[in-house]
């Protein structure tokens, strides 16, 4: 299959404490907004990609069957993806893959996790035991504690500071707050961020993504038959991946993830592309100091350049590179399984030119950056408008 | 899944207690895994006063924590090798908000201290009466804390 694959397609549903609804009734609203601006239904669509990262949260088993069927595609092949927090991203890179293969014309990918069914301190033991639970798990760090260790070797290195950190929680919740999608849709001062109760030294809870429900859905297909969905099609122009030892003490660095540079310089190299034409980023802010990271690891920034460009605002709408304007893991949510979906949902309305307030003028290319724990999986994938 | 926990409240009351030769020392807080040869080795080791890691015998490449095989080459050609336990603090959290299991350990201090030949491993930092430094000098220590059970933490030299 030679052709371009299109996004012709997204949906998404409200990010947040759901109470009263299951996974299946979060997929189901996501695919309920896809359905608004498509030409049509899903009998033409082929085979669904489910993103879930874990089922200890929702309690159901072999949780694609069930959205599958929920989602009115039972009798049509699926198939259920994860890579911790990089499941989004790592379902349509495999749907992305079915297509260019040959098996299916068209793939619907949802994202989706429930997750506010367990207490939060349930929620960091369940993610906790993503860590390696032979050797560092036995020790109680948790996914603020992994990046937290990363926050204290960047300002050792760099100079990197509390505040600096805290300005990216601030700038997460100036766009969440104009994001109707988004969880927490509050503004939040600086003095605020620094000043919040403590989760893993240095960071705080401004520090930290949202535990969230939400589900977030696009469609895949190929570019010549696309006008069938739609007249505005989106196109994926690059997809790189990498990964990274088990245990974050084997690491080389602890200051950037090895896999998100490897996965940027792939899919820089098969969109043909740099770093300086990507107009928009979505990046993997589970934790403040994982953006300021992000940001230098995608080469939009110097090593160690990354904090100071947040204070200084070049990450805001009209700076070198707008990031997070949806607001992020921070102020959106994460529910794991759709971020990734979630970062492509949100990039092709900014490519379409339908962001609203938080519109970026004229984007033509945007990047999505999505890491699952800390650095063992990371997809990056280049979008844009033609 | 079951997750088998350690009673934290008797944590250092043990001291002393002989261990019979057939329980299989376990590693760690927490035991998430089934506890196999290779942890209860390292963690007996552990006790002795020893951190023994494992090195290739034929590419050399260098596990610690140790591995039953080589990743590298796929050699079964092991060699203990014990690591000297002084250390150079990389990183380090205090963990405030902790998961279930920890929950009356809280805060506590995780470290990544690296030794000197390059390996490196994630532990508790204990004794600290201020805030860490990267960079300051640490050793690595073995704790038993409980009758099956023991701990590698680090410690300010
Ligand atoms: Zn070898």
């Amino acid at each position: 299959m030679d052709e371009d694959v299109v996004i012709v397609g997204g949906g998404h549903s409200k990010f947040g404490k759901r109470k009263g609804l299951g996974i299946r009734e979060l997929a189901f609203e996501a695919v309920e907004s896809l359905l608004k601006d498509f030409n049509m239904g899903l009998e033409d669509i082929d085979a669904s990609v489910i993103g879930i990262a874990g089922e200890e949260f929702s309690g159901q088993g072999a949780p694609a069957a069930v959205i599958n069927d929920e989602i009115g595609m039972a009798g049509k092949p699926t198939l259920r993806v994860e890579s911790a927090c990089a499941t989004g991203t790592a379902a349509i890179k495999a749907a992305y893959g079915w297509i260019k293969a040959g098996f299916y014309d068209s793939v619907l990918v949802l994202g989706v996790e429930k997750m506010t069914s367990v207490s939060s301190a349930r929620a960091t033991e369940l993610m906790a035991r993503a860590g390696d639970v032979r050797w560092e798990s036995p020790y109680g760090c948790t996914f603020p504690g992994y990046y937290a260790l990363f926050a204290s070797a960047h300002m050792k290195e760099y100079g990197t500071t509390k505040e600096m950190l805290s300005a990216v929680g601030v700038k997460a919740h100036h766009y969440g707050a104009m994001n109707p999608l988004a969880h927490l849709q509050k503004e939040v001062s600086l003095s605020e961020a620094m000043n919040a109760v403590p989760i893993a030294h240095p960071l705080n809870l401004y520090d930290c993504s949202l535990i969230s429900d939400g589900a977030a859905a696009v469609v895949l297909t190929r570019e010549s038959i696309a006008k069938k969905f739609t007249d505005t099609p989106i196109k994926i122009k690059g997809i790189g991946s990498g990964s990274d030892t088990m245990q974050v003490a084997q690491r080389k660095s602890l200051t950037s993830l090895q896999g998100a540079k490897d996965a940027a310089r792939k899919a820089y190299k098969m969109a043909g592309i740099t770093p300086n034409d990507v107009d928009v980023a979505e990046v993997h802010d589970c934790f403040t100091i994982a953006e300021i990271i992000a940001t230098e690891d995608l080469g939009f920034f110097e090593p160690g350049q990354g904090g100071p460009a947040v204070l200084d605002q070049q990450t805001y709408i009209g700076g070198k590179i707008p990031v997070n304007v949806d607001g992020g893991l921070k102020s959106k949510g994460h529910p794991l399984g759709a971020t990734g979906v979630s970062q492509a949902y949100e990039l092709r309305k900014q490519l379409l030119g339908e962001a609203g307030k938080r519109q970026v003028d004229g984007a033509t290319i945007g990047l999505s950056h999505n890491v699952g724990q800390s650095g063992q999986f990371v997809n990056v994938i280049i979008y844009g408008r033609d | 899944m079951s997750v088998s926990r350690v009673n934290l409240s008797m944590l250092s009351s043990t001291e002393g207690i002989e261990m019979s030769e057939q329980q299989a020392i376990k590693f760690g807080y927490i035991t998430y895994e089934e506890t196999v040869p290779l942890t209860s080795e390292f963690a007996q080791n552990l006790l002795e006063g020893k951190i023994v890691g494992k090195v290739c015998n034929n590419c050399k490449a260098k596990y610690l924590p140790p591995r039953n095989g080589c990743s590298k080459c796929f050699s079964r050609d092991l060699s203990p090798f014990e690591v000297s336990p002084e250390a150079t603090l990389k990183a380090f959290t205090v963990i405030h908000f902790p998961p279930e299991s920890f929950a009356d350990k809280a805060p506590y201090i995780v470290a990544i201290g690296e030794f000197e030949d390059g390996t490196a491993v994630l532990a508790h930092l204990t004794g600290m009466t201020a805030m860490p430094q990267v960079g300051m000098k640490i050793k690595l220590v073995g704790q038993k804390i409980a009758q099956d059970r023991v701990v590698y933490k680090f410690v300010k030299v």
